[in-house]
């Protein structure tokens, strides 16, 4: 150890020559303790990531800088052209209260949300191919009477969700209007430019008028689409398998290679922390950042400042609908991005997540909702130190696993999208991970 | 110019552009990663709440003033922040499995003669049966190299609290090794 690392003062705490000895060796220890490195990998996207969000802060400063310093020689100027003492200091204070005022109206500020004027769409760049959600909207869905939940397209009446032991599908794929990702659109929902909406009537409802979110005023009913129209549900596919996926092992506190026995009875429940009301309406503007934060930590997904968050809402003469579409920042690893579908009342109507092309078709693929995925969790081979054990799993992540699926010609080891739940065993001890199929 | 001053200006630089940031995340991305990571012995995790601590720290750096406290010990306080956010919301601690190489001791000292063929895992989860306060003194001083007085600051605590919390820390952890009872501790 360093010498100068040995605080001279710690010793008057010691007891004896020998205790500050052993002291030492454990400072030293301490010292001698191999430091953790990143990958350099993330450390570069990370600062890569920062960069891009300094610029945006620049850019947003300098343009304050610049109002600031018209404004203050406009102050100046005038300040010149009054002759009188108390008149000119007037003027200065009445100034200055216009100065702050002007500054704190101006539509140039950090939150895009609230700097786009009413009637402009949130601002799209994360998925390239979501610039043309609006465009020509044709609506699949079905929206019954009021008082009634939705149907999305392609459930059929009985609302059947697809199934992982579903047996083979042909599914129908539309590829039309799906562009390919662009690779030049900025990444982040950050780095996004204002969009104009004024063509499906899309409406920021944080820029809303003296009506509210969802209440516009008499003469604007015409312009606004019936119903919602969102990219997923007009080319939203299903992901059929050729088999059925073969329930994954999990080893709890248990070691495949001493050949445990196979645990019976293990109780799994799934409870995702709840933040705050997920009731439609009560979490916050329909739209918002903060909305869709809470959407996503209510059903369990930890959403972190540095992942990629994107909202674009759209009103309708049926009230507002917004689409969410969150993709978790995971270095070296590719995570698919979740879609949500919601509407003001009827809170999430579904999941999708958008696939690039590494493992299926690209396109909008329906999702099971972690709830509805977790029932799966029933299947897996559980192997555990004792029987009966109890399992909290609080927390999901959507992501890419590998599974394996009996097909009629053997089994064979697929990629699907996945949810990764972290749970704990009720009794205490070590969290761990089980992956169970999204679709 | 000395450090401290270069770094001031560096800061304030940063505070009029926030493109000026890099060279401060250059400076000190190994340290908080290498802090976080001690605190919560998981890769994945150490690099969502790296990631929020530099997040935090850019947005909220034109509020950062020199006064008692160096850009350090702000920054270290942040990602602190973080980690206690973390095990507040009782997030899973996951240990890395491929990740417990052994220590490499380069030199030879009496240290070996007791404390020996002690992997860094098993260091990491040593202290991590310390107290919260006696794993950040520790962490902070013996691997970040920070000051008694900048760790009494990201401590909240005076001087003399963080060298009697360095004392008990070493004093804990040099039975803990000992007795070889880090196995049973996280």
């Amino acid at each position: 150890m360093p010498q100068s690392n040995w605080d001279k003062s710690i010793e008057d705490f010691c007891s004896s020559e020998k205790e500050i000895q052993e002291l030492q060796e454990v400072a030293s220890l301490l010292c001698g303790m191999q430091k953790a490195q990143s990958s350099p990998l993330f450390r570069d996207n990370l600062k890569a990531r920062l960069m891009e969000k300094a610029e945006e802060e620049g850019s947003a400063t300098a343009g304050k800088n610049s109002r600031l310093f018209k404004l203050k020689t406009l102050l100046f100027k005038k300040n010149s052209l009054l002759g009188s003492p108390v008149f000119s200091a007037a003027a200065v204070v009445l100034l200055i209260v216009a100065v702050t005022f002007f500054y704190n109206q101006s539509p140039t500020v950090d939150n895009p949300e609230i700097a786009n004027p009413p009637g402009h769409q949130a601002p799209e760049t994360y998925i390239s191919s979501s610039n043309r959600h609006y465009e020509e909207g044709q609506f699949q869905g079905q929206f019954p009477e009021s008082g009634n939940a939705y149907i999305p397209p392609g459930e059929g009446e009985n609302g059947d969700q697809p199934s992982i032991n579903d047996p083979v599908k042909e599914v129908p794929g539309n590829q039309e209007g799906l562009a390919p990702e662009d690779p030049e659109a900025p990444e982040g929902p950050e780095e996004t430019a204002p969009e104009t909406g004024t063509e499906t009537g899309t409406l920021n409802p944080e820029s809303a008028g003296p009506a509210g979110p969802g209440k516009p005023g008499n003469g604007e009913e015409n312009t606004l689409k019936e119903e919602p129209e969102f990219e997923a549900w007009k080319n939203g596919k299903v992901l059929a398998l050729g088999g059925k996926v073969k329930p994954a092992s999990v080893y709890y506190s248990v070691k495949k290679e001493d050949n445990p026995e196979p645990a019976d009875n293990t109780r799994c429940t799934w409870e995702p922390r709840k933040y705050l009301s997920s009731a439609p309406g009560e979490g916050g503007t329909i739209g918002t950042e903060t909305w869709a934060k809470e959407i996503l930590l209510n059903e369990g997904f930890m959403v972190k400042s540095a992942d990629q968050l994107q909202v674009n809402p759209q009103e309708t003469q049926k009230g507002i609908y917004a689409e969410i579409i969150y993709k978790e920042r995971k270095s070296g690893e590719q995570s698919p991005a979740l879609i949500l579908l919601c509407g003001e009342k009827e809170g999430i109507l579904s999941y999708y997540y958008q696939e690039q092309g590494g493992y299926a078709e690209p396109g909008f693929y329906r999702l099971l909702s972690p709830a509805q995925a977790f029932k799966n969790v029933k299947d897996l081979q559980w192997y555990t130190p004792q029987q009966r054990m109890s399992f909290s799993f609080q927390e999901v992540s959507l992501t890419y696993h590998e599974f394996e699926v009996e097909e009629n010609d053997g089994k064979k080891t697929i990629t699907l999208p996945a949810y990764c739940y972290v749970g704990t065993p009720l009794s205490n001890g070590d969290a761990f991970k089980v992956y169970v199929p999204a679709i | 110019m000395p450090m401290e001053e270069r770094e001031q200006e560096i800061v304030s630089r940063a505070q009029l552009n926030p493109v000026s940031f890099a060279p401060l995340y250059d400076h000190y991305f190994p340290k908080i990663y290498n802090y976080i990571y001690n605190k919560v012995h998981n890769s994945q995790l150490t690099e969502d709440l790296v990631s929020e601590t530099f997040y935090k720290a850019l947005a909220n750096i034109k509020k950062f003033q020199w006064q008692d406290r160096s850009f350090a010990c702000w920054l270290y306080t942040i990602a602190r922040n973080q980690v206690i956010d973390q095990f507040r919301k009782q997030d899973p601690v996951l240990f890395d499995s491929d990740n417990n190489e052994i220590i490499v001791e380069t030199e030879s000292g009496p240290e070996e003669k007791v404390i020996r063929d002690v992997t860094r895992e098993e260091l990491l989860k040593a202290i991590g049966t310390l107290s919260p306060d006696q794993q950040d003194a520790l962490l902070l001083r013996y691997q970040e190299e920070l000051k008694i007085k900048e760790i009494a600051v990201i401590l909240g605590k005076n001087e003399g609290a963080v060298k009697a919390l360095l004392f008990r820390g070493l004093r804990s952890l040099r039975k803990k090794l000992e007795g070889g009872d880090f196995d049973a501790a996280v």
